[in-house]
């Protein structure tokens, strides 16, 4: 007797992707049959988020502690680790990369081969209110991590100083690509300070920057261009009260940039509006 | 006759001479104009898309709208013909052109557009012959505001 008419799994997995930003029914895939299992896991748990403040954290702890038995964490590709409030930013931090750790072990000791386990690397979020990205901030907190970190994004913090936003960058090894929206400072330093001796390149291959404090990032982009070999990809909120400056930011970077992101506001006098952000587009072709 | 401005923009996009990619991102036509002092033109287009350094492959607009005459506001017609006129070296190696439209939709309102293929026939008769020569992709994401 024949069964049932079955997909073929290459097109039950094609049509679960489909689903890849709703968990609800992904969830309700995962459990409908044994065959739906991988696909559905592959988007559950590819990226989750550990949010450093405390806040929610797609159930990171209930994976950390029960991961060996339901044997996801081989599915975790990227984790996002977000702090995006300045109240107790550093312990909180420490926290969240201790839970990466903890990700880390479990994906080791669960891993049945003998070669050593792909890591899931790490995507940064750092936003609102003060932040000191110096040794007496949030660096050492990281540095546990730093060889993992591959996108580092600011979203609207309040840095303790201008001259620490560039080494801060440049001591993640790995790090890929960097997103400014907005940054405000506490206190004036050199925009201009040059890269430490012996930096050769900061491997960035993407850099976007939508940010009110365009003078400063213009400067420090300027001081950093030829440290900025890797760049591939360049996004940026042309205004055209900065225009000489970014001419000279454009013939500095210009080199290897292949995919330009541009985006144009003009101004009415002195006065103007940023437009909303629209959120990024994440959809498949 | 572009204005300074817009001579201004297409310089800074003309500097970068080994592009692949154009992205027009962040072209927000559902910005409330009453809301925003600023004064909003996508006049800029033409100049940029006229004065490319390089020859591209792929040119992507990323859009958010809220309706479909709000698309209008960017000059299509002037892109169809720029884009396809053999005369214009630097679409010469053109693969793509690709359109993002993002809607935010209030949580009890439907989406202006179904899916892709609504998008598609909405841009088929905005840039005909981009359409025509097999160049127009389209995609389209609706989320609840």
């Amino acid at each position: 007797m024949m069964g049932p008419p079955a997909l073929a799994p290459e097109l039950t997995d094609h049509i679960i992707d489909f689903l890849y930003d709703d968990k609800k029914a992904l969830s309700a895939c995962a459990l409908t049959h044994p065959t739906w299992l991988a696909a559905s896991r592959f988007h559950l748990f590819g990226t989750i988020t550990i949010d450093g403040d405390g806040g929610a954290d797609d159930g990171i702890e209930a994976l950390g502690l029960t991961a060996r038995r339901i044997r996801v964490l081989s599915y975790i590709r990227t984790v996002k680790i977000v702090s995006m409030h300045s109240d107790q930013r550093v312990r909180r931090l420490r926290d969240a990369v201790s839970l990466y750790q903890r990700i880390q072990r479990g994906l080791s000791e669960s891993d049945d081969s003998t070669s050593t386990p792909d890591l899931p690397t790490i995507h940064l979020y750092i936003g609102r209110r003060h932040c000191d990205l110096g040794e007496e901030g949030i660096l050492p907190s990281l540095s546990r991590i730093s060889d993992k970190v591959t996108h580092l994004e600011f979203s609207s913090p309040i840095l303790s100083r201008r001259d620490d936003l560039w080494p801060f960058v440049s001591s993640f090894p790995d790090l890929r690509s960097l997103e400014v929206i907005d940054l405000a400072f506490h206190h004036q330093g050199d925009n201009r300070l040059p890269p430490q001796p012996g930096l050769k390149n900061i491997p960035l291959s993407t850099i976007r920057i939508d940010t009110m404090s365009m003078g400063f990032v213009i400067d420090s982009l300027l001081a950093y261009a030829d440290v900025l070999k890797s760049l591939e990809e360049f996004g940026i909120l042309y205004e055209d009260v900065r225009q000489t400056a970014l001419m000279m930011v454009a013939e500095a970077i210009q080199g290897n940039v292949k995919v330009l992101r541009f985006s144009a506001k003009c101004h009415s006098g002195t006065e103007y509006e940023r437009y909303r952000r629209p959120s990024a587009f994440d959809i498949s072709m | 006759m572009f204005s300074e401005y817009e001579t201004g923009i297409s310089e800074f996009v003309r500097k970068f001479a080994s592009l692949d990619t154009l992205v027009l991102d962040n072209l927000g036509l559902d910005v409330d104009a009453d809301h925003y002092s600023i004064h909003y033109s996508l006049a800029w287009i033409p100049a940029v898309l006229r004065r490319l350094s390089s020859p591209i492959r792929r040119l992507v607009f990323e859009v958010s709208a809220r309706e479909i005459f709000q698309l209008d506001a960017v000059p299509w017609g002037f892109v169809d013909e720029l884009v396809t006129d053999p005369q214009n070296t630097q679409f010469r190696s053109l693969d793509r052109v690709e359109i993002l439209v993002e809607y935010k939709r209030p949580p009890e309102g439907g989406s202006f557009l179904k899916h892709r293929d609504t998008l598609y026939r909405e841009f088929k008769t905005r840039l005909p012959e981009i359409e025509r020569v097999g160049l127009l992709r389209c995609s389209f994401v609706s989320s609840v505001k």
